[in-house]
């Protein structure tokens, strides 16, 4: 048999062959390659996502930067336990962000303790610049939550302020004191003095001394009168810590 | 409906006794699939179903004498063996092309054979060559059945299996030097 024969031969036999393998070379369909052309979306795609990535990181460390809980004292007369258990309940960022107001917001935050004789009513000026500050904050967007009351430790500068979320229940269990005149005064211990501020649920904010907006009925339901409060008060104390989170 | 349909047992006892409804009880019930099956082969809707009618009129020939255990394998191997041969006659090259196709294959058997010893069946052969592409990488195995099996040509390999020719050419070539050792270490005589 020549060699043509042979491979005749072998041509048949190929038909003899496991149907399994007919039926893969029927079937089969080679993977697409990646070629230069397919990367290129790819490619972007991982960039868009790694740009991303990196600025919600970014974004974190800058809101991630905390003020460090003020040290707890062992021994706290009353002023000094609600100072010290808004302290240790302070809204993360509000502090750092009051911060860097400059060094006259720190200095004058350290008078509010060692100088007493620095005090002087809030003034409605002050007021304002106070709601400035707070609404600059609100846009730097370490925000006060919109629809929650603000607890405000000021100084008399009106720069520094601390600010505490406190609940409606707890501001208006606040109000209510206020409004019967028990346990509330007004005071010129700028050691004692705390404010009261409210962000309405688009974002406003009101302070104390600030005029009310009449368009606003409900939210003037949660703004009070007073500029100063005394936060001797005990049932102050016992509200702040019911009802400050 | 398909709970009124016939079981495997009953359509074959309809071949049997050579009623005509084993076909179209068959049609219904197993139809559809086997369309699938080859139109996965043909990659057309008329040689399918031209297909399958060929499968029911190859079942009707067959049954009896053979009575399969399980109606739905046997139908399935018939509409496969039917596809296959179907795209192969339509793929396979014409006079010139084929005969390159010989004259590889020529390649392949101009191997020393035993001195002795009868020459092995095209079943035997075709076992041997199996084993043989088991061993071959997916890409090598699929380019040799497609050369030598459904007989394409180099360059409708090459567009199916996104190589260009002179890789297949190469891949070919290598395949069939493996393959003519192969055969030669298991005595096949041709």
């Amino acid at each position: 048999m020549n060699n043509r024969e042979k491979a005749k031969k072998l041509f048949q036999s190929l038909e003899k062959i496991d149907p399994a393998l007919i039926d893969e070379a029927a079937e089969y369909h080679p993977q697409k390659k990646l070629t230069l052309k397919r990367w290129i979306p790819i490619a972007s795609a991982a960039v868009v996502l790694v740009l991303a990535l990196s600025l919600t990181a970014l974004f974190s460390i800058n809101h991630g930067a905390m003020a460090p809980a003020p040290e707890q004292k062992d021994t706290i007369d009353s002023a000094e336990a609600v100072s010290s258990y808004l302290d240790r309940q302070v809204v993360s960022g509000y502090d750092s962000i009051a911060a860097q107001e400059g060094a006259e917001s720190a200095n004058a935050s350290d008078d509010i303790k060692t100088d007493p004789d620095t005090h002087s009513s809030a003034p409605v000026d002050q007021a304002n610049r106070d709601a400035e500050t707070v609404m600059e904050m609100d846009r730097d967007g370490a925000l006060p939550q919109i629809g929650e009351p603000l607890l405000v430790w000021l100084n008399e500068e009106g720069t520094r302020v601390r600010l505490y979320q406190i609940s409606r229940e707890g501001s208006r269990a606040i109000k209510q004191l206020m409004e019967d005149e028990d346990g509330f005064e007004p005071t010129d211990d700028p050691d004692q003095e705390i404010g009261i501020w409210i962000v309405d649920e688009d974002g406003a904010v009101y302070a104390p001394g600030l005029p009310a907006d009449d368009s606003r009925q409900g939210s003037k339901e949660l703004i009070f009168g007073k500029a100063t409060l005394n936060q001797n008060s005990p049932k102050l104390l016992d509200i702040v810590q019911t009802y400050v989170h | 409906m398909s709970a009124e349909r016939l079981t495997d047992e009953q359509l074959i006892d309809l071949f049997w006794a050579r009623n005509e409804v084993a076909i179209q009880e068959t049609e219904l019930k197993y139809g559809k699939n086997l369309r699938y099956r080859a139109y996965e082969i043909l990659h057309s809707e008329q040689d399918a179903e031209e297909c399958v009618n060929d499968t029911f009129l190859a079942a009707w020939n067959r049954i009896p004498p053979e009575r399969p255990e399980s109606l739905h394998a046997f139908l399935t191997q018939i509409t496969k063996n039917l596809s296959h041969k179907r795209f192969r006659d339509a793929h396979r090259l014409k006079r010139g092309g084929m005969n390159n196709v010989f004259v590889e294959l020529e390649e392949i058997a101009d191997y020393d054979e035993p001195d002795s010893g009868e020459e092995d069946s095209g079943e035997r052969i075709g076992e041997c060559i199996s084993e043989f592409l088991r061993t071959q990488k997916q890409d090598k195995r699929v380019a040799f059945v497609k050369r030598y099996y459904y007989s394409e040509s180099i360059e409708q390999i090459a567009s199916e299996l996104q190589m260009n020719e002179a890789n297949v050419r190469q891949i070919l070539s290598r395949t069939r030097k493996a393959l003519q050792e192969y055969l030669r270490k298991e005595g096949i005589r041709l």
